[in-house]
Protein backbone atom coordinates (compact mmCIF):
# COMPACT_ATOMS: atom_id res chain seq x y z
CA UNK A 1 0.00 0.00 0.00
CA UNK A 2 1.18 3.84 -0.77
CA UNK A 3 0.40 6.69 1.28
CA UNK A 4 -1.70 8.96 -1.46
CA UNK A 5 -0.10 12.68 -1.22
CA UNK A 6 -3.30 14.43 0.61
CA UNK A 7 -4.81 14.55 3.62
CA UNK A 8 -6.54 11.44 4.86
CA UNK A 9 -8.91 11.12 7.75
CA UNK A 10 -10.04 7.72 8.30
CA UNK A 11 -13.49 8.16 10.29
CA UNK A 12 -13.73 4.40 11.44
CA UNK A 13 -10.71 2.74 13.09
CA UNK A 14 -10.88 -0.04 15.43
CA UNK A 15 -8.19 -0.46 18.69
CA UNK A 16 -7.98 -4.20 20.03
CA UNK A 17 -8.18 -5.16 23.28
CA UNK A 18 -5.84 -8.34 24.45
CA UNK A 19 -9.31 -9.42 26.37
CA UNK A 20 -11.82 -7.52 28.41
CA UNK A 21 -9.41 -7.56 31.51
CA UNK A 22 -7.43 -4.71 30.23
CA UNK A 23 -10.10 -2.60 31.46
CA UNK A 24 -9.57 -4.18 35.22
CA UNK A 25 -7.59 -1.66 36.18
CA UNK A 26 -9.76 1.12 34.89
CA UNK A 27 -12.86 -0.61 36.87
CA UNK A 28 -13.88 0.41 40.10
CA UNK A 29 -13.47 -2.53 42.35
CA UNK A 30 -17.22 -3.65 42.90
CA UNK A 31 -17.52 -4.51 39.29
CA UNK A 32 -14.35 -6.61 39.73
CA UNK A 33 -16.67 -9.45 40.73
CA UNK A 34 -17.68 -9.95 37.31
CA UNK A 35 -14.40 -10.22 36.09
CA UNK A 36 -14.37 -13.92 36.08
CA UNK A 37 -13.08 -16.16 33.31
CA UNK A 38 -16.86 -17.69 32.59
CA UNK A 39 -18.47 -14.25 33.23
CA UNK A 40 -16.45 -12.19 30.73
CA UNK A 41 -17.25 -15.05 28.34
CA UNK A 42 -21.18 -14.29 28.17
CA UNK A 43 -21.04 -10.49 27.52
CA UNK A 44 -22.27 -9.13 24.95
CA UNK A 45 -19.02 -8.33 23.42
CA UNK A 46 -19.11 -11.57 21.87
CA UNK A 47 -20.31 -11.90 18.50
CA UNK A 48 -23.51 -14.04 17.99
CA UNK A 49 -22.00 -15.01 14.46
CA UNK A 50 -19.34 -16.80 13.39
CA UNK A 51 -17.29 -14.82 10.85
CA UNK A 52 -16.28 -17.19 8.01
CA UNK A 53 -13.45 -14.39 6.74
CA UNK A 54 -12.14 -13.54 10.90
CA UNK A 55 -13.11 -10.79 12.52
CA UNK A 56 -9.24 -9.24 12.25
CA UNK A 57 -8.12 -9.36 8.99
CA UNK A 58 -5.38 -12.07 8.95
CA UNK A 59 -3.01 -10.08 7.44
CA UNK A 60 -2.40 -8.84 10.83
CA UNK A 61 -3.41 -11.80 12.97
CA UNK A 62 -0.07 -14.02 14.88
CA UNK A 63 0.43 -17.71 15.59
CA UNK A 64 0.37 -16.89 18.63
CA UNK A 65 -3.23 -15.50 18.24
CA UNK A 66 -2.26 -12.05 19.12
CA UNK A 67 -2.68 -9.14 16.56
CA UNK A 68 -1.40 -6.46 15.57
CA UNK A 69 -3.88 -3.90 16.75
CA UNK A 70 -3.50 -4.78 20.18
CA UNK A 71 -1.13 -2.86 19.65
CA UNK A 72 -0.65 1.25 19.14
CA UNK A 73 2.65 1.03 17.63
CA UNK A 74 2.21 -1.24 15.06
CA UNK A 75 -1.49 0.87 14.53
CA UNK A 76 0.61 4.07 13.90
CA UNK A 77 3.22 2.49 11.94
CA UNK A 78 0.43 0.42 9.61
CA UNK A 79 -2.27 2.60 9.39
CA UNK A 80 -0.91 6.27 10.11
CA UNK A 81 2.44 6.34 8.72
CA UNK A 82 1.71 3.36 6.51
CA UNK A 83 -1.14 4.91 4.77
CA UNK A 84 -0.63 8.26 5.22
CA UNK A 85 -3.92 9.03 7.57
CA UNK A 86 -3.30 12.09 9.35
CA UNK A 87 -6.49 11.09 11.65
CA UNK A 88 -7.72 8.29 12.48
CA UNK A 89 -11.14 8.21 14.34
CA UNK A 90 -11.15 5.39 17.35
CA UNK A 91 -14.54 3.61 17.19
CA UNK A 92 -14.72 0.83 20.04
CA UNK A 93 -16.69 -1.89 19.12
CA UNK A 94 -16.52 -2.98 23.34
CA UNK A 95 -18.47 -0.15 24.71
CA UNK A 96 -21.37 -0.31 21.32
CA UNK A 97 -22.04 -3.49 22.28
CA UNK A 98 -22.13 -2.81 26.37
CA UNK A 99 -25.40 -1.22 25.49
CA UNK A 100 -27.06 -4.74 24.74
CA UNK A 101 -26.66 -5.84 28.55
CA UNK A 102 -29.71 -5.74 31.17
CA UNK A 103 -27.22 -4.90 33.54
CA UNK A 104 -27.14 -1.55 32.62
CA UNK A 105 -25.35 0.14 36.12
CA UNK A 106 -22.62 -2.90 34.96
CA UNK A 107 -22.32 -1.32 31.43
CA UNK A 108 -22.46 2.11 32.34
CA UNK A 109 -19.09 1.38 34.45
CA UNK A 110 -17.08 -0.58 31.97
CA UNK A 111 -17.91 1.84 29.69
CA UNK A 112 -16.59 4.44 31.90
CA UNK A 113 -13.32 2.18 32.39
CA UNK A 114 -12.85 1.65 28.84
CA UNK A 115 -13.27 5.88 28.17
CA UNK A 116 -10.18 5.83 30.51
CA UNK A 117 -8.17 3.42 29.04
CA UNK A 118 -8.56 4.18 25.70
CA UNK A 119 -7.20 7.53 26.33
CA UNK A 120 -4.53 6.38 28.52
CA UNK A 121 -3.79 3.71 25.94
CA UNK A 122 -4.45 4.87 22.61
CA UNK A 123 -4.91 8.64 22.70
CA UNK A 124 -2.42 9.38 24.51
CA UNK A 125 -0.22 7.52 22.60
CA UNK A 126 -0.36 9.61 19.77
CA UNK A 127 -2.20 12.39 18.56
CA UNK A 128 -3.19 11.28 15.11
CA UNK A 129 -5.50 8.98 17.38
CA UNK A 130 -9.29 10.72 18.29
CA UNK A 131 -11.65 8.91 20.26
CA UNK A 132 -15.14 7.86 20.69
CA UNK A 133 -17.00 7.61 24.12
CA UNK A 134 -18.35 4.98 25.07
CA UNK A 135 -21.70 4.92 26.94
CA UNK A 136 -24.15 2.74 28.25
CA UNK A 137 -27.00 4.20 26.06
CA UNK A 138 -29.21 1.77 27.71
CA UNK A 139 -29.44 4.22 30.66
CA UNK A 140 -29.26 7.79 29.15
CA UNK A 141 -28.69 10.05 32.17
CA UNK A 142 -25.90 7.49 33.33
CA UNK A 143 -24.66 8.24 29.18
CA UNK A 144 -25.14 11.69 29.88
CA UNK A 145 -22.97 12.32 32.72
CA UNK A 146 -20.28 10.38 31.57
CA UNK A 147 -19.98 12.41 27.95
CA UNK A 148 -20.14 15.01 30.59
CA UNK A 149 -17.52 13.75 32.69
CA UNK A 150 -14.85 13.18 29.81
CA UNK A 151 -16.06 15.17 26.80
CA UNK A 152 -13.66 18.37 27.30
CA UNK A 153 -10.73 15.67 26.53
CA UNK A 154 -9.31 17.46 23.39
CA UNK A 155 -8.93 13.89 21.84
CA UNK A 156 -12.53 12.93 22.16
CA UNK A 157 -14.60 13.78 18.60
CA UNK A 158 -17.94 11.72 19.45
CA UNK A 159 -20.05 9.39 21.18
CA UNK A 160 -20.40 6.55 19.37
CA UNK A 161 -23.19 4.37 19.38
CA UNK A 162 -24.33 0.68 18.28
CA UNK A 163 -26.49 1.29 15.45
CA UNK A 164 -28.95 -1.34 16.77
CA UNK A 165 -30.79 0.83 18.98
CA UNK A 166 -31.30 -1.23 23.09
CA UNK A 167 -35.15 -1.14 24.08
CA UNK A 168 -36.37 1.42 21.15
CA UNK A 169 -35.61 3.04 18.30
CA UNK A 170 -32.78 5.87 18.40
CA UNK A 171 -35.85 8.65 18.01
CA UNK A 172 -37.79 8.15 20.93
CA UNK A 173 -37.74 10.98 23.49
CA UNK A 174 -35.71 8.75 26.30
CA UNK A 175 -32.70 9.24 24.57
CA UNK A 176 -32.47 12.79 24.64
CA UNK A 177 -30.43 12.80 27.51
CA UNK A 178 -27.51 11.41 25.18
CA UNK A 179 -28.35 14.06 22.15
CA UNK A 180 -28.34 16.53 24.74
CA UNK A 181 -25.28 15.92 26.42
CA UNK A 182 -23.34 15.91 23.31
CA UNK A 183 -24.30 18.96 21.79
CA UNK A 184 -23.47 20.85 25.12
CA UNK A 185 -19.63 18.78 24.87
CA UNK A 186 -19.87 20.05 21.22
CA UNK A 187 -19.32 16.20 20.16
CA UNK A 188 -20.92 14.68 17.27
CA UNK A 189 -22.39 11.65 17.39
CA UNK A 190 -21.74 8.10 15.56
CA UNK A 191 -23.37 4.94 14.57
CA UNK A 192 -21.83 2.26 13.85
CA UNK A 193 -22.59 -1.20 12.88
CA UNK A 194 -22.93 -4.40 15.34
CA UNK A 195 -24.70 -7.55 15.30
CA UNK A 196 -27.71 -6.83 17.65
CA UNK A 197 -28.33 -9.36 20.62
CA UNK A 198 -29.54 -8.67 24.04
CA UNK A 199 -31.28 -5.69 24.71
CA UNK A 200 -31.05 -4.93 21.29
CA UNK A 201 -33.21 -7.86 19.97
CA UNK A 202 -32.81 -9.38 16.47
CA UNK A 203 -30.75 -8.77 13.38
CA UNK A 204 -33.74 -8.41 11.23
CA UNK A 205 -37.49 -7.64 12.62
CA UNK A 206 -38.03 -11.22 10.97
CA UNK A 207 -35.33 -12.59 13.08
CA UNK A 208 -31.88 -13.96 12.67
CA UNK A 209 -30.54 -14.73 9.53
CA UNK A 210 -28.88 -17.92 8.84
CA UNK A 211 -25.38 -16.87 7.48
CA UNK A 212 -23.15 -14.35 8.46
CA UNK A 213 -23.25 -13.34 4.71
CA UNK A 214 -27.24 -12.13 5.18
CA UNK A 215 -26.24 -10.41 8.50
CA UNK A 216 -23.93 -8.47 6.68
CA UNK A 217 -26.11 -7.72 3.34
CA UNK A 218 -28.54 -6.88 6.23
CA UNK A 219 -27.08 -4.18 8.57
CA UNK A 220 -28.94 -1.27 6.27
CA UNK A 221 -31.47 -2.31 7.91
CA UNK A 222 -30.53 -0.86 10.74
CA UNK A 223 -28.91 2.28 9.55
CA UNK A 224 -32.15 2.59 7.55
CA UNK A 225 -34.79 3.09 10.28
CA UNK A 226 -31.88 5.03 12.74
CA UNK A 227 -32.19 7.64 9.76
CA UNK A 228 -35.96 7.61 9.65
CA UNK A 229 -36.50 7.69 13.56
CA UNK A 230 -34.42 10.17 14.33
CA UNK A 231 -35.60 12.82 11.20
CA UNK A 232 -39.71 12.03 12.17
CA UNK A 233 -38.93 11.92 15.94
CA UNK A 234 -37.99 15.55 15.72
CA UNK A 235 -34.31 14.68 17.12
CA UNK A 236 -32.55 17.49 14.70
CA UNK A 237 -35.92 19.67 15.67
CA UNK A 238 -34.91 19.45 19.43
CA UNK A 239 -31.07 19.60 18.75
CA UNK A 240 -30.34 21.71 16.05
CA UNK A 241 -26.36 21.58 16.13
CA UNK A 242 -26.98 17.83 16.43
CA UNK A 243 -24.54 16.44 13.66
CA UNK A 244 -24.43 12.52 13.33
CA UNK A 245 -22.15 10.02 11.58
CA UNK A 246 -23.53 6.42 10.20
CA UNK A 247 -20.38 4.09 9.89
CA UNK A 248 -20.62 0.99 7.90
CA UNK A 249 -23.52 0.81 6.46
CA UNK A 250 -22.68 2.07 3.12
CA UNK A 251 -24.32 4.77 1.56
CA UNK A 252 -26.14 4.03 -2.04
CA UNK A 253 -29.55 3.57 -0.78
CA UNK A 254 -29.59 7.15 0.82
CA UNK A 255 -31.49 8.58 -1.76
CA UNK A 256 -34.28 6.21 -2.14
CA UNK A 257 -34.42 6.54 1.69
CA UNK A 258 -34.69 9.90 0.92
CA UNK A 259 -37.50 9.54 -1.44
CA UNK A 260 -39.22 7.38 0.41
CA UNK A 261 -39.56 9.77 3.85
CA UNK A 262 -40.29 12.53 1.81
CA UNK A 263 -43.25 10.93 -0.05
CA UNK A 264 -44.62 9.42 2.95
CA UNK A 265 -44.36 13.05 4.29
CA UNK A 266 -46.15 14.46 1.69
CA UNK A 267 -48.88 12.14 2.78
CA UNK A 268 -48.67 12.00 6.81
CA UNK A 269 -47.33 15.18 7.44
CA UNK A 270 -49.99 15.65 9.74
CA UNK A 271 -48.31 12.88 11.72
CA UNK A 272 -45.26 14.77 12.55
CA UNK A 273 -46.10 18.32 12.63
CA UNK A 274 -43.00 19.20 13.77
CA UNK A 275 -40.76 18.47 10.97
CA UNK A 276 -40.27 22.01 9.60
CA UNK A 277 -38.21 21.07 6.24
CA UNK A 278 -39.01 18.02 3.86
CA UNK A 279 -37.08 14.69 5.78
CA UNK A 280 -34.63 14.55 3.23
CA UNK A 281 -33.59 17.86 4.13
CA UNK A 282 -32.56 17.06 7.65
CA UNK A 283 -30.61 13.98 6.42
CA UNK A 284 -28.77 16.34 4.39
CA UNK A 285 -27.73 19.12 7.16
CA UNK A 286 -27.27 16.61 9.65
CA UNK A 287 -26.28 13.05 9.17
CA UNK A 288 -22.91 11.80 7.51
CA UNK A 289 -21.52 8.27 6.21
CA UNK A 290 -18.33 6.44 6.71
CA UNK A 291 -17.86 5.11 3.18
CA UNK A 292 -16.86 1.62 4.29
CA UNK A 293 -17.63 -0.75 2.72
CA UNK A 294 -17.48 1.28 -0.45
CA UNK A 295 -20.16 0.54 -2.78
CA UNK A 296 -18.61 -1.87 -5.45
CA UNK A 297 -21.30 -1.74 -8.74
CA UNK A 298 -20.32 -3.17 -12.05
CA UNK A 299 -19.80 0.37 -13.56
CA UNK A 300 -18.56 2.89 -10.94
CA UNK A 301 -20.09 5.62 -12.65
CA UNK A 302 -23.21 4.76 -11.56
CA UNK A 303 -21.86 5.49 -8.12
CA UNK A 304 -21.43 9.59 -8.94
CA UNK A 305 -24.89 9.31 -9.85
CA UNK A 306 -25.85 8.21 -6.50
CA UNK A 307 -23.67 11.02 -4.92
CA UNK A 308 -25.91 13.51 -7.40
CA UNK A 309 -28.71 12.01 -6.53
CA UNK A 310 -28.35 12.51 -2.40
CA UNK A 311 -28.09 15.87 -3.05
CA UNK A 312 -24.86 17.01 -1.51
CA UNK A 313 -21.22 16.01 -2.02
CA UNK A 314 -20.37 16.61 1.47
CA UNK A 315 -21.99 13.72 3.08
CA UNK A 316 -19.27 10.93 2.87
CA UNK A 317 -16.65 10.49 4.81
CA UNK A 318 -13.94 8.26 4.16
CA UNK A 319 -13.14 5.46 6.31
CA UNK A 320 -11.56 2.30 6.42
CA UNK A 321 -12.67 0.24 9.07
CA UNK A 322 -9.25 -1.03 10.13
CA UNK A 323 -8.20 -3.71 11.34
CA UNK A 324 -11.25 -5.72 10.04
CA UNK A 325 -10.97 -7.86 6.97
CA UNK A 326 -13.46 -5.88 4.88
CA UNK A 327 -11.19 -2.57 5.35
CA UNK A 328 -10.91 -0.37 2.35
CA UNK A 329 -7.64 0.95 1.53
CA UNK A 330 -7.68 5.02 1.22
CA UNK A 331 -5.14 4.08 -2.20
CA UNK A 332 -7.25 1.16 -3.72
CA UNK A 333 -11.28 1.80 -2.67
CA UNK A 334 -11.66 4.96 -4.45
CA UNK A 335 -12.57 4.50 -8.07
CA UNK A 336 -10.79 6.16 -10.79
CA UNK A 337 -13.50 8.07 -12.09
CA UNK A 338 -14.02 10.33 -9.22
CA UNK A 339 -13.05 13.86 -9.71
CA UNK A 340 -9.88 15.35 -7.83
CA UNK A 341 -12.24 17.67 -5.62
CA UNK A 342 -14.73 15.19 -5.07
CA UNK A 343 -11.85 12.73 -3.58
CA UNK A 344 -10.28 14.99 -2.24
CA UNK A 345 -13.45 16.20 -0.12
CA UNK A 346 -14.21 12.23 0.87
CA UNK A 347 -10.74 11.63 1.32
CA UNK A 348 -10.27 14.67 4.05
CA UNK A 349 -12.39 18.00 3.60
CA UNK A 350 -16.31 16.76 4.36
CA UNK A 351 -14.52 15.36 7.85
CA UNK A 352 -12.35 18.36 8.68
CA UNK A 353 -15.65 20.10 8.16
CA UNK A 354 -17.70 17.52 10.50
CA UNK A 355 -15.33 17.22 13.48
CA UNK A 356 -13.91 20.55 13.09
CA UNK A 357 -10.31 18.80 12.50
CA UNK A 358 -6.97 20.95 12.35
CA UNK A 359 -5.13 20.93 9.48
CA UNK A 360 -2.45 18.40 9.88
CA UNK A 361 1.01 19.16 10.75
CA UNK A 362 3.89 17.52 10.72
CA UNK A 363 3.82 14.86 13.04
CA UNK A 364 6.14 13.76 15.67
CA UNK A 365 6.58 10.47 13.96
CA UNK A 366 8.48 10.56 10.51
CA UNK A 367 6.50 11.88 7.51
CA UNK A 368 4.94 9.39 5.24
CA UNK A 369 6.78 8.65 2.23
CA UNK A 370 4.65 7.66 -1.17
CA UNK B 1 -67.97 21.88 -0.18
CA UNK B 2 -69.84 21.57 -3.56
CA UNK B 3 -68.46 19.78 -7.11
CA UNK B 4 -69.32 21.48 -9.95
CA UNK B 5 -68.46 20.40 -13.73
CA UNK B 6 -68.30 24.18 -15.57
CA UNK B 7 -67.37 23.23 -19.46
CA UNK B 8 -64.48 21.47 -19.16
CA UNK B 9 -63.37 22.67 -15.79
CA UNK B 10 -64.22 20.69 -12.78
CA UNK B 11 -64.56 23.19 -9.77
CA UNK B 12 -64.88 22.62 -6.16
CA UNK B 13 -66.20 25.09 -3.68
CA UNK B 14 -65.93 25.20 -0.64
CA UNK B 15 -67.29 27.22 2.58
CA UNK B 16 -65.61 28.15 5.77
CA UNK B 17 -68.40 30.42 7.77
CA UNK B 18 -69.64 33.26 4.82
CA UNK B 19 -66.00 32.79 2.97
CA UNK B 20 -65.96 30.94 0.01
CA UNK B 21 -63.04 29.24 -2.09
CA UNK B 22 -62.66 27.63 -5.24
CA UNK B 23 -60.17 25.23 -6.45
CA UNK B 24 -59.61 23.01 -9.62
CA UNK B 25 -61.17 19.73 -8.14
CA UNK B 26 -58.10 17.81 -9.62
CA UNK B 27 -55.33 16.87 -7.25
CA UNK B 28 -52.25 17.79 -8.78
CA UNK B 29 -50.22 14.66 -7.80
CA UNK B 30 -52.71 11.99 -8.97
CA UNK B 31 -55.35 13.29 -10.26
CA UNK B 32 -58.08 12.32 -7.50
CA UNK B 33 -61.44 14.11 -7.09
CA UNK B 34 -60.34 16.28 -4.11
CA UNK B 35 -64.07 17.19 -3.69
CA UNK B 36 -64.68 13.65 -2.33
CA UNK B 37 -61.88 14.18 0.48
CA UNK B 38 -62.47 16.58 4.02
CA UNK B 39 -62.64 19.69 4.01
CA UNK B 40 -61.40 20.49 8.09
CA UNK B 41 -58.35 21.11 10.08
CA UNK B 42 -54.71 19.52 10.67
CA UNK B 43 -52.22 19.26 13.07
CA UNK B 44 -50.59 22.73 12.20
CA UNK B 45 -46.49 23.48 13.64
CA UNK B 46 -46.10 22.59 17.09
CA UNK B 47 -43.00 21.62 19.38
CA UNK B 48 -42.01 18.20 19.21
CA UNK B 49 -43.67 15.35 20.40
CA UNK B 50 -46.68 17.15 20.54
CA UNK B 51 -49.94 18.09 18.44
CA UNK B 52 -51.89 21.09 18.12
CA UNK B 53 -55.11 20.93 15.69
CA UNK B 54 -55.81 24.25 14.10
CA UNK B 55 -56.78 25.75 10.25
CA UNK B 56 -59.75 24.21 10.77
CA UNK B 57 -62.02 24.78 8.11
CA UNK B 58 -59.08 25.57 6.02
CA UNK B 59 -57.66 22.55 5.16
CA UNK B 60 -58.84 20.63 2.21
CA UNK B 61 -57.38 16.75 2.06
CA UNK B 62 -57.50 14.84 -0.71
CA UNK B 63 -59.06 11.28 -0.70
CA UNK B 64 -56.62 9.19 -2.33
CA UNK B 65 -53.09 10.32 -1.04
CA UNK B 66 -53.97 12.41 2.17
CA UNK B 67 -52.52 15.47 0.61
CA UNK B 68 -53.31 18.45 2.46
CA UNK B 69 -54.49 21.88 0.27
CA UNK B 70 -54.87 25.75 1.75
CA UNK B 71 -58.33 26.05 0.05
CA UNK B 72 -57.26 29.90 0.13
CA UNK B 73 -54.37 29.80 -1.79
CA UNK B 74 -54.76 26.44 -3.32
CA UNK B 75 -51.35 25.61 -2.30
CA UNK B 76 -50.13 21.97 -0.25
CA UNK B 77 -49.21 22.18 3.08
CA UNK B 78 -46.16 19.91 2.90
CA UNK B 79 -44.78 21.45 -0.42
CA UNK B 80 -46.77 25.28 -1.34
CA UNK B 81 -44.23 25.56 -4.32
CA UNK B 82 -44.20 22.74 -6.46
CA UNK B 83 -48.09 21.01 -4.78
CA UNK B 84 -50.56 23.25 -5.89
CA UNK B 85 -53.86 23.43 -7.23
CA UNK B 86 -55.43 26.05 -9.45
CA UNK B 87 -57.60 28.47 -6.64
CA UNK B 88 -59.80 30.47 -8.80
CA UNK B 89 -61.71 34.33 -7.22
CA UNK B 90 -64.83 33.95 -5.61
CA UNK B 91 -67.37 37.27 -5.52
CA UNK B 92 -70.62 36.98 -3.40
CA UNK B 93 -73.36 39.50 -3.96
CA UNK B 94 -76.55 38.50 -1.70
CA UNK B 95 -76.91 35.12 -2.00
CA UNK B 96 -75.36 34.21 -5.18
CA UNK B 97 -71.60 32.89 -5.43
CA UNK B 98 -69.62 33.77 -8.32
CA UNK B 99 -66.71 32.09 -9.51
CA UNK B 100 -64.31 33.69 -11.99
CA UNK B 101 -63.18 31.25 -14.34
CA UNK B 102 -59.76 32.40 -16.10
CA UNK B 103 -58.00 30.13 -19.05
Amino acid sequence: MTALRQPIADCDVHEGMRSFMELKPYLAKQWHMYLTRDSLGRLPTKHAYANPTNGTTMELVHDDGSSDDWFPERMRSRLLDGMGIDYAVIVGVVPEALCAMPQTKFAAAAASAYNDWLIEKWLSFDGRFKGSIGVAAQEPLLAAREIDRIGSHPGMLQVNLPMASPLMPWGHEYFDPIWEAAVRNDLRVSFHVGTPTGLMGAPWASGWPATYMELRSGFIHHFQSGVISLVCNGVFEKFPKLKVVMLEGGFAWVPALMWRLDQSWSEARREVPWLTRRPSDYIREHVRFGTQPFEEPDDPAHLLQVIDMMGSDEMLLFSTDYPHWDFDAPDRVIPANFPAELKKKILWGNAQQFYGLPDPVSQESPASVS
Amino acid sequence: MRAFQVGKSRIVLCRRGDEFYALRDICSHHGAQLSGGVLGGTNVASEVGEYRFGRDGEVLRCPRHGFEFDITTGRSLHDPKRQRVKSYPVVTRGDEVFIELTP
